[in-house]
């Protein structure tokens, strides 16, 4: 403390400017090469990987990667900042957040970014991460009236075409060629007013022809105000909402569990603009923020279609009913395009919330309604799924900080008296320790459609678990991470015809020798009940009559070394090694991967990014996901199992351009080059029971991408 | 035989079965040719002209033995290195000539080697294949570097072997300095099609012309050591390995090395 108070009146007196420039300078460095392109750091990866590892997709939303586009131009200024802000930046875990909030409400606003050292729980490293998106000012946000926002911010446009060359998939039933299309315009004013627009069609989709002429596949728009008045924020078209703890409603970017332990807590602005290209996770209609003094109310409505698959109704009804919904996006053959978007939901809620000193409380509800009921297969482990047109959803959240603990909490209801809780705690015991725990039952009954909470699977629901999350900040240079969670399913699910227990748990040692470089390793056991496989010996909805749920054991190790050669170069190496064993297996299946990735700025306006990603497992059980970054704004976890070798190639020029002839106004006209492909590609697919089929990755691909952004 | 996988694919030219693992032996003054020859990106660190002979008598076993024969040569960037291999056993013989360049880059080091090897069966008849090697060095820290070598990364079918093709290796492992006296590497080795190989090494200088190696593999279960003695500009080293059930090999190489300071 006495620390800090000398730093602020030395800073105040102009005494220490020399010591602020060796600190910013020392904070600067090795962040040369991220300074224009969002850099994930390792743990964000990672998390990115767990995520699409649990839920078995390539994630379509990168709302968030262009959040931190749009923050590293509109800074977040950390004087205004809510802990909802911070936390939607994903770059700092619940505790750090908590501890910057702890100490601006000690010691008033930050002079400095290089105040920040000083803040508890905040390193070097943290602080280099942030730098790009943060700033200090003494500017009240949103004193800027309203109709000057509508001139002078920031214009960017996209345009992407990429996909594999050669004719279009006929064989796979596609009615369009394999190109993948997608053009993005925004309009930005700081970070409060946005604009946007977005279209595009995925590859197999048809464009600008029969079936239908709709041009692009999907199309997206938005206006998004903050701070105007008590309109904290305004959402007409497409957006996100996000309430509690994820268990009733949660649509932004939200982590499971990871190495980064101490992420367990769900924070985000209610209501936040959608810029993603995903077709199912977001609402289309008109949502409301108003604030004055501790309360804010938000209220929002919608209205959309949705893909589903629909089937005549077993009950002799006239109405055909919903026997899945279908989130992927994909209408690239006649029976996709046949289900796009034929199913109507009409969805309202609100949140009341009151924010106290070191505590808030809020009130949350959501209202479905489908154009056609619900009728999920008559399969044992559908008992308690959703079925009609409407469903209610009710819950109460809060959060609470005492000294060195926070906690927080969500309890949801819904129209049929089921009920799901949530409760976590985070606790600093010492300085260099860091605990956290989460509790969370959720009935079998509790089916809620858009949640996302921090549980075991991929919906909160069918759910009984507590997590233990610990940090160990044993030296100068070396970090210690690791959770163990205990869980149980009270009810059947997909592929697992039984309750049943199941454990995970992970460490990882992280070693920083010095600001260059990062050493990594991280060894991960989940263990899961599963059927056994059926007679064609894949894993199917069912195992063999009698045959009781096995154990499904997967282990992971990986080692990386991240290294950050000079400012312009930075070299990745990674190995990751994979153990399955299934119900009924004799033996270990084995994968192993190990990649090696180069980002090296040629020149100042020319970049070049490069992998080469050797993979070798026995089967997709021993699968593993390895985020891919892509052309700006842009990144893919696919999906490596069999044998193969994976590479790509980026290559990004910048070159300023001036539109119009005579205007002082600049923009910054970035075209990229992708080159991808698989080497050695992995044989055939694999089926998996009712799954769609698992994608392999095509043999070449490639594609372009121009960005226009004014300066 | 170590390092063989017989089957219908291609063959790679197994290590030398009583040369050590050379893991993390990548920089003076642990890296002499024969570590330049497992991990090209070594050849750019390369202290002055070398050259090398070594020979081994596998499993002590009549008729099989091998021959390699080596040398480095210092650019004004880098260095160069050629090699020629052989080895022989009853009714086989596998050779294989290499060309290798590596590049300094400062933190990071880079190698490149051609390869053609060829193979010859009684009865058989010959096949040959063209392969390539990468190989990079990252000094991570003043003593901790990484390595990272890929065999093959493109795969290369073999002429006269219908269907056959040179297999991938990819090699990454650790050295760690301690002191300046002793060095330990530890590597992860993966070949198509075999199972993962963990080699772990513990390099010894007592006095500077003497040097220790160590070395253990897991796939198969080897151990090697060697104790090289160094004169002037000529080094003697003697080495051995055991794997179980096939037995031990002896090994002798000669080299010409630059002259330590503080040696005889």
């Amino acid at each position: 403390m006495k620390f800090t108070t000398a730093l602020r009146s030395a800073a105040a007196n102009g005494l220490h400017g020399m010591l602020l420039i060796c600190i910013g300078f020392f904070l600067s460095g090795g962040q040369l090469l991220a300074q224009e392109e969002e850099v994930l750091s390792s743990q964000q990866e990672e998390q990115m990987e767990s995520n699409a590892e649990q839920a078995e997709e390539n994630p379509a939303d990168d709302t968030w990667w262009q959040q931190l586009a749009a923050y590293r131009k509109h800074r977040l200024n950390l004087n205004t900042a809510g802990a909802r802000d911070l936390a939607a930046l994903h770059l700092l875990s619940d505790w750090q957040v908590l501890g910057f909030l702890r100490y601006r409400a000690l010691f008033g606003k930050l002079i400095s970014v290089y105040e920040l050292q000083a803040v508890p729980g905040w390193d070097s490293g943290v602080i280099r991460q942030l730098l790009p998106y943060i700033m200090v000012s003494d500017q009240p946000d949103g004193s800027v009236p309203f109709l000057h926002r509508w001139k002078g911010g920031q214009v960017s446009w996209l345009a992407r075409y990429s996909g594999k060359p050669g004719k279009a998939d006929t064989d796979q039933g596609y009615i369009g060629d394999n190109m993948y299309l997608q053009t993005r315009f925004r309009y930005q004013y700081q970070q409060l007013l946005q604009i946007g627009f977005t279209a595009e069609k995925d590859a197999g989709e048809p464009f600008f022809r029969s079936p239908g002429t709709y041009g692009f596949d999907f199309y997206s728009g938005h206006l998004f105000v903050r701070q105007a008045g008590i309109v904290r924020a305004l959402a007409l078209g497409d957006f996100t909402v996000n309430l509690g703890q994820g268990l009733v409603h949660w649509q932004s970017l939200a982590f499971k569990k990871s190495a980064a332990v101490l992420s367990v807590k769900r924070q985000s602005p209610v209501l936040k603009p959608y810029q993603g290209t995903g077709e199912f996770n977001f609402q289309r209609g008109a949502g409301l923020t108003l604030a004055k003094g501790p309360w804010e109310t938000t209220v929002f409505i919608s209205s959309r279609k949705l893909s589903a698959h629909l089937e005549a109704d077993p009950a002799g009804g006239v109405q055909p009913v919903i026997t899945s919904l279908l989130p992927s996006g994909y209408h690239r053959s006649q029976t996709e395009a046949a289900n796009r978007f034929n199913t109507g939901l009409f969805t309202t809620g609100g949140n009341l919330q009151y924010q106290g000193a070191g505590w808030q409380a809020g009130v949350s509800t959501v209202h479905y309604q489908f154009s056609h009921p619900l009728q999920p297969a008559d399969k044992p482990y559908n008992r308690y799924s959703l079925t009609g047109t409407n469903s209610h959803f009710y819950s109460a959240d809060f959060s609470i900080t005492l000294r060195n603990l926070h906690g927080y909490g969500e309890l949801g209801i819904d129209n049929r008296w089921n009920k799901a809780l949530l409760i976590g705690w985070l606790m600093s015991l010492e300085r260099r320790v860091a605990l956290t725990l989460v509790y969370r039952q959720i009935d079998s009954r509790w089916q809620s459609l858009m949640g996302n909470a921090f549980t075991e699977q991929r919906l909160p629901e069918n759910e009984i678990g507590l997590y233990t999350g610990l940090q160990l900040r044993l030296a100068a240079n070396w970090q210690l991470d690791a959770y163990a969670d205990s869980f149980r399913f009270p009810w059947l699910q997909f592929r697992t015809d039984a309750p049943g227990y199941g454990s995970e748990y992970l460490v990882q040692l992280t070693h920083r020798p010095g600001r260059r470089v990062e050493m990594i390793v991280r060894y991960r056991i989940e263990q899961k009940p599963l059927n056994f496989p059926g007679n064609s010996g894949h894993i199917s909805d069912h195992g063999p009559a009698g045959m009781p749920v096995g154990v499904a054991r997967r282990q992971q190790c990986r080692m990386q070394v991240v290294l950050q050669v000079n400012p312009r170069c930075r070299l990745r190496q990674r190995v990751e090694l994979i153990w399955y064993q299934g119900p009924g297996m004799r033996s270990k299946e084995r994968g192993f991967s190990a990649f090696t990735d180069a980002s090296v700025r040629i020149t100042r306006s020319f970049t070049v990014d490069a992998r080469w990603f050797y993979f070798d497992t026995d089967s997709y059980q021993s699968r593993l996901y390895a985020f891919e970054a892509d052309l700006s704004s842009g990144f893919s976890m696919p999906v490596f199992f069999n044998k193969g070798t994976r590479y790509y190639v980026h290559l990004r020029y910048n070159m300023p351009v001036s539109l119009l002839s005579g205007t002082v106004k600049k923009y910054m006209l970035q075209i990229g080059l992708r080159l991808a492909g698989v080497v050695q590609g992995p044989s055939g697919r694999e089926k998996m029971g009712e799954a769609p089929e698992i994608p392999t990755l095509p043999v070449r691909e490639w594609g372009v991408q121009l960005v226009l952004r004014g300066k | 035989m170590v390092g063989w996988h017989v089957n219908c694919c291609g063959q790679l030219m197994p290590v030398p079965a009583a040369l050590p693992v050379s893991a993390g032996a990548w920089r003076a003054p642990w890296a002499d040719l024969f570590s330049c020859s497992m991990h090209q990106a070594a050849l750019a660190q390369l202290p002055g002209t070398m050259a090398a002979l070594y020979g081994e008598k596998t499993y002590g076993l009549r008729g099989l033995y091998r021959i390699k024969l080596l040398a480095g040569f210092p650019l004004i960037t880098g260095g160069i290195g050629v090699s020629a291999d052989h080895l022989s056993s009853v009714g086989y013989q596998a050779t294989q000539l290499g060309a290798a360049y590596g590049l300094p880059l400062g933190m990071a080091d880079l190698g490149m080697q051609f390869n053609y090897q060829q193979l010859r069966i009684d009865g058989y008849g010959t096949a040959g294949a063209i392969g390539c090697e990468l190989a990079t060095t990252w000094q991570v820290s003043q003593r901790l570097q990484l390595g990272v070598q890929l065999m093959n990364p493109v795969s290369a079918g073999t002429r006269g072997m219908k269907d056959a093709k040179l297999p991938y290796r990819y090699t990454t492992g650790l050295g760690y300095t301690i002191g300046e006296q002793v060095l330990m590497g530890l590597a992860l080795v993966k070949e198509e099609d075999r199972r993962l190989d963990w080699q772990a090494a513990l390099h010894y200088i007592p006095v500077p012309a003497l040097l220790v190696r160590l070395g253990m593999n897991t796939e198969p279960v080897t151990c090697q050591a060697a104790v090289g003695w160094q004169y002037k500009n000529i080094r003697i080293m003697v080495t051995g390995s055991y794997r179980f059930p096939l037995g031990f090999t002896p090994g002798l190489a000669l080299s010409f090395e630059p002259a330590k300071q503080g040696g005889l």
